[in-house]
């Protein structure tokens, strides 16, 4: 038996994900299935697979395909903030590759790392999806959009106010 | 019956069949590579794209179901181009290391490259770099590099062996064959990925650099490693086998045999009894012979015939099996005849068969009903009674296991005369008084049948050694003429066609289902 188990409220949301999908087709419920267990045990560490696939009645391999294809299963284990800046091209043209080196330079860290004290993981990522808003960077699950520009002195207004919002302390 | 025109020419084919299978039927060759006859078609490899007129786009011909008056071209300058196109983006990372690739030489890649692409790279950036040898088991190593990501080896997994060891993880270029963490490719057919596998990224642990495959030279053979004969290529070199690689036949393995089966072929060259020995002492064929046979005819005199054993190996072939019946009731006239062969193992419910010997129906088959040979425990028994003071014995294997092999092992020691013919030594060779050595099924023709009464020939690869094996039923003939009661065969096929007469006779008195159907005459 893997050594995890999901607590009781995921196990309610797991037996309401399954509902969703005809009895015989577990498959289905992978993609929701991993989210929660995501959510649940942070990240998707191969016993969190394993586990998953035991839930579902899936082959351990299957489970892997999956979540190894999607770049949003977290692989190794993140801040509890998770800062993804966009880095596609409506946001790069917006300079948000700026964004990241401010961001590195604030944290002190390299995008893919996390802070020592575990509270954020900095990454880059694929286009969010919001264009017309960049430039843009999720926290977890919400999106922080207009970003603005940076100031003279280099600095990010905004994202200073999202810092700080978060219990950032230099 | 939808009739379609492939490059001009009509077929009537069946409702279901895909133009590559139309294709094939008329002589066509569309090239593929994730495309095999036994797995699902995932149509990814877009290698087999051909040109269905009245289609905007080329169509994969793997996955497209031939419809009425279809019209198709395979082999066209669209085609032509886009194999050509295909052929360029499976060849963007791949290293192009063929000289030290174990596929060079049957790698579709290196096929279709000369056949379609035939250019330099016109990529100006760096290949994408991956790890060049991960051991996915015990006897399978991927290198991610050359990989095309056909999936062939993930859809063996999961459809024929149901194992599901294998998947494709992350995307993109960094595309990569892995098991789960902690799993390994460890199922009992697992080389088979290797044979699947159109290009180098799977190689056997067993072959990988052991030997260039275009040294390799390939003969017809059946596996020996259970009852369930598979059919096989027996690649050999220098006069010595490389490896096995199962062979289409629908009727035995279709294209898969397991991998203890082609690990068999070790055992061609080990433990070989090389030269005739009588008393430890070394003799040629016609010395051995006749000493032999003297030895026999005293034997004979003073023991009586009721007092000799014959062991039939169904490790030999019907052919040899054919001639050692006549040898053991014609000349030396005993009816006392046991099986002998190897102990049986496990078996499972694909190929593996419980019986790890390739000819238990065929000794069966060279007896009629009601005399065939009785069971090696019945021997053990008989020697503990002491009625038995001398023993022939075809094959040096014996099917008994733990205290009941070491109790025969014991009693042989007290016999008046062991006369072992066998190509390997085994633990009896040392309480063999004479040893005529003879010819695995590698090094010589021969039949089988299997545990579903299929009859199988196989052909002569190789010969032995540095050693004077024979072929089993030649020294039964040689023995024959000295004891002065000749056998009548001089070539094998005279003897083939009698040994088949028999094999019919004694089936045809069969009137259960238990007893294996006649076989027909291998081809």
């Amino acid at each position: 038996m893997p050594a995890l188990e999901f607590s009781e409220s995921a196990e309610k949301q797991f037996l309401n994900i399954l509902s969703r999908y005809p009895e015989g087709h577990r498959r289905a419920a992978l993609l929701p299935t991993l989210h929660l267990a995501q959510k649940e045990f942070g990240y998707m560490s191969v016993d969190a697979m394993e586990y998953v696939a035991t839930r579902l009645e899936l082959p351990p391999s299957k489970v892997l395909h999956v979540a190894t294809f999607y770049t949003m299963y977290n692989k190794s284990r993140v801040g509890q903030r998770h800062v993804q800046v966009c880095k596609s091209i409506s946001c790069a043209v917006m300079k948000a590759y700026s964004l990241v080196e401010y961001l590195e330079d604030k944290l002190g860290v390299v995008a893919g790392e996390t802070t020592a004290d575990g509270k954020f993981t900095l990454s880059e990522v694929e286009c969010l999806a919001v264009c017309g808003y960049a430039p843009a960077l999720q926290c977890n699950d919400d999106y922080h959009i207009h970003l603005g520009q940076p100031a003279e002195d280099g600095s990010w207004p905004k994202v200073d106010a999202l810092l700080q919002e978060w219990g950032w302390e230099a | 019956m939808p009739t379609c025109t492939i490059n001009g020419q009509k077929i009537d084919v069946d409702r279901g069949t895909t133009v590559l299978q139309a294709a094939a039927e008329l002589g066509f060759d569309v090239p593929h590579f994730c495309y095999h006859p036994a797995l699902s078609i995932p149509a990814n490899c877009r290698m087999c794209l051909v040109e269905v007129e009245k289609a905007r786009k080329l169509l994969p011909a793997c996955y497209t179901q031939v419809t009425e008056g279809m019209v198709v071209h395979t082999e066209n300058e669209r085609v032509v181009q886009a194999r050509r196109a295909v052929l360029e983006f499976i060849l963007v990372n791949h290293p192009v290391d063929c000289p030290i690739c174990d596929q060079a030489g049957e790698c579709k890649l290196q096929d279709y490259y000369l056949d379609y692409d035939a250019q330099s790279s016109r990529q100006r950036t760096i290949k994408v770099t991956k790890i060049k040898a991960f051991p996915l088991g015990p006897e399978v190593v991927y290198d991610g590099e050359r990989c095309i990501l056909c999936t062939r080896c993930v859809r063996f997994c999961d459809e024929v062996t149901g194992t599901n060891e294998l998947t494709v993880v992350e995307r993109g270029d960094r595309s990569a064959i892995r098991t789960f963490p902690g799993r390994d490719l460890d199922n009992a057919y697992s080389m088979c990925v290797v044979d699947l596998c159109p290009v180098g990224a799977l190689t056997s642990r067993d072959f990988r650099f052991k030997c260039r495959v275009w040294l390799l030279q390939s003969a017809d053979s059946v596996c020996t490693g259970c009852a369930r004969d598979c059919s096989v290529h027996l690649e050999h070199h220098d006069a010595e086998v490389q490896r096995l690689r199962p062979r289409y036949n629908p009727e035995v393995n279709e294209y898969w045999m397991c991998d203890a089966g082609r690990y068999t072929y070790r055992e061609l060259h080990e433990d070989r009894l090389t030269s005739p020995l009588i008393n430890g002492a070394s003799y040629t064929w016609p010395q051995v012979a006749e000493k032999t046979a003297d030895i026999l005819t005293e034997t004979v005199q003073g023991v009586g015939t009721e007092s000799i054993a014959f062991v039939f190996s169904p490790q030999a072939s019907c052919e040899d099996l054919f001639v050692a019946r006549k040898f053991a009731e014609e000349v030396l006239g005993t009816s006392r005849h046991y099986m002998g062969g190897k102990p049986d193992g496990q078996g499972d419910d694909f190929l593996i068969h419980a019986d790890k010997n390739p000819n238990r129906n065929g000794v069966k088959l060279m007896f009629p009903r009601g005399s065939r040979p009785a069971p090696f425990t019945k021997l053990l028994h008989d020697l503990e009674s002491g009625s038995i003071r001398a023993l022939y014995m075809m094959g040096s294997d014996i099917p008994l296991v733990g205290e009941q092999r070491q109790a025969f092992v014991s009693l042989v020691e007290n016999l008046d005369l062991l006369v072992l013919q066998a190509p390997r030594g085994g633990e009896l060779a040392a309480h063999a008084k004479i040893i005529l050595p003879t010819r695995t099924h590698a090094e010589k023709e021969g039949t089988f049948v299997n545990c579903d009464g299929v009859a199988q020939g196989f052909g002569k690869a190789i010969d032995p050694k540095r050693s004077a094996a024979q072929d089993d039923w030649r020294v039964f003939v040689r023995l024959a003429q000295k004891l002065g009661a000749a056998l009548p065969y001089a070539f094998f096929k005279d003897l083939r066609a009698d040994m088949f007469a028999a094999m019919e006779a004694n089936s045809r008195k069969t009137d259960t289902a238990a007893a294996p159907e006649a076989p027909a005459p291998a081809g």
